[in-house]
């Protein structure tokens, strides 16, 4: 299997055939994180596009000494979904959390209570425990140090903890 | 070692890394660290059970619609339909700048590669400004400022658009903000709506960009071949502190040998009598560096571009890029997040303030 760097040097070199294979292995993944971090499907879906758009038409982004390719698409991803939520006002329909998907289901009580983390935090704590990211990928993905990641893991898996124990948690509308 | 000790060593076996021997030992004999270590645990696992249960299969997602590599001209980019982003800087700041400090902020990250811009703008107030922006790298693009002046306050954005050798297209958010009474002071996201002009920026020439609501800045540029280390802003580059200053030179944050916060590119000073360095870190507070005593402050020492201290038991440092101040003794008080949840809290930032009118107001305000 080629590496981040192998990968990138045909991508780099315009060689849609990497980049398809690239997009194949990894939009998926990308697309189910984008949906738990913007909370709308569709939106997910848009996002995703935009990020691999954006890697492929301005190829000079990934630095490989800087970290993985891996830990730069959801890097590019989160940030894009940020910029999405400014542009959201908090009542925008759009952007409604009664729009995650299957929630009700599956694990209603882990999902609802993750969905009330702040973003940034659930973007944490999916990258480590879904996506197995370690700490210097989260750190590039963050842009943030390695060790501000293992406390900010901490201080989210305490507030998720909290949030998940919390025996009134109020009752979700249909 | 107590619970509250050991409770971040949870979080970190739960990464599977090594921990502290006595952190260990207390974890392998407290009922509540081990009940919190099974807790994580099964988060973990619920949710990765939930992105299993949703993952989304590869024949559902939406094919990659191949879009062809364009490369324009240097027409094209003259003609080009650009969409306006927001600035970087504005989403990496989230300062607020209360009225009558005398804050001076300058972001543009340190990296190690490509050509540089040295941008330099000078208002009509006299000031200037000055932004080393990188051709190459997309995350050193963009900088911003923001200056109290009389009256009001100056808010400056540039980044760059696109070069051909030295002619060098960039955007610029510029606008002047009376100072209104009642209004909670001037910050960088005011920025983030203002709209942007683009101007060919030759370099060794001189450019007039109009800034709204004041008469129009000059800009000047000139080409580097690494981004300088800034040691202060706003053309002062003397290495020793002036009498009474206090300066944070991209301070860094220890606590226990271990990296807190990392205020990378960001760089603060305090001239003005009563007034201190207020630091934001992330989910833990703020930091009041205070020359002279403040109520529950505790003292530090400063060591040239070192500044130790004690809080809670545990030491704390924060390392800097230049001399703090030209005395030895500092004072800083932390002031955590309660009261004020998840006011700003995404990102690092660094002020000046006037410690009276800061420590005057309710948090929220702060």
């Amino acid at each position: 299997m080629p590496d981040d760097q192998q990968v990138w040097e045909r991508i780099h070199q315009g060689d849609a055939q990497a980049f398809d294979e690239f997009y194949r292995q990894n939009a998926p993944r990308l697309e189910l994180f984008l949906r738990h971090i913007v909370g709308n499907p569709q939106a997910a879906e848009d996002i995703m596009q935009e990020t691999f758009t954006q890697i492929w038409s301005r190829p000079n982004g990934f630095q490989p000494e800087r970290g993985s390719l891996r830990a730069y698409l959801f890097g590019i991803g989160r940030k894009r979904a940020s910029e999405w939520w400014r542009t959201q006002s908090p009542k925008d329909p759009g952007t409604s959390d009664k729009t995650v998907v299957h929630r009700s289901e599956i694990s209603p009580a882990m999902e609802d209570a993750f969905r009330r983390l702040p973003e940034e935090q659930r973007s944490l704590l999916w990258l480590r425990e879904v996506e197995g990211h370690s700490y210097s990928e989260l750190a590039e993905t963050l842009e943030i140090p390695v060790g501000t990641v293992k406390s900010r893991l901490f201080a989210t898996r305490e507030a998720l903890r909290k949030i998940w124990q919390s025996p009134r948690l109020p009752k979700e509308d249909a | 070692m107590k619970c509250e000790e050991a409770t971040e060593f949870v979080s970190a076996l739960c990464d599977g890394g090594m921990i502290p021997q006595a952190a260990a030992e207390h974890i392998g004999d407290c009922a509540a660290c081990r009940t919190r270590l099974k807790e994580y645990a099964e988060m973990g696992v619920e949710l990765r059970r939930v992105a299993s249960l949703q993952a989304v299969e590869e024949t559902e997602v939406k094919p990659w619609e191949q879009v062809p590599r364009i490369t324009p001209n240097w027409w094209g980019k003259g003609w080009e339909t650009m969409r306006i982003p927001r600035f970087a800087f504005a989403v990496l700041l989230a300062a607020t700048i209360v009225l009558g400090s005398s804050l001076v902020m300058v972001r543009a990250r340190a990296h190690t590669q490509g050509s540089v811009l040295m941008l330099t703008a000078k208002s009509a107030t006299g000031h200037t400004v000055r932004c080393a922006l990188s051709l190459k790298d997309e995350k050193a693009d963009s900088c911003g400022s923001v200056r109290v002046v009389n009256g009001g306050a100056e808010l400056f954005g540039f980044r760059i658009i696109s070069d051909q050798g030295d002619h060098i297209k960039i955007g610029v958010r510029a606008r002047f903000l009376p100072r209104n009474p009642g209004s909670g002071g001037f910050s960088s996201d005011q920025i983030d709506g203002f709209p942007e002009t683009t101007y060919w920026l030759q370099v060794g020439e001189k450019v007039e960009a109009k800034v709204e609501g004041s008469d129009p800045m000059i800009i000047t540029g000139e080409l580097l071949d690494h981004m300088p280390t800034s040691l202060s802003v706003g053309g002062d580059e003397q290495l020793d502190p002036n009498p009474g200053e206090v300066r944070f030179v991209a301070p860094v944050l220890v606590r226990s040998h271990e990296v807190v916060s990392d205020f990378d590119g960001m760089t603060v000073k305090s001239v003005e009598k009563d007034h201190g360095i207020v630091l934001h870190v992330p989910h833990d507070g703020r930091y009041l560096v205070s020359s002279s005593p403040l109520e529950g402050a505790v003292e530090g020492h400063i060591k040239d571009s070192r500044v130790t201290f004690e809080l809670n038991g545990q030491p704390y440092e924060f390392l800097t890029g230049a001399p703090v101040a030209q005395g030895d003794r500092i004072w800083i008080l932390h002031l955590p997040n309660e009261g004020n949840p998840g006011k700003n809290d995404e990102h690092e930032f660094v002020s000046s303030e006037s410690m009276t009118q800061y420590l005057a107001k309710p948090p929220a305000e702060n």
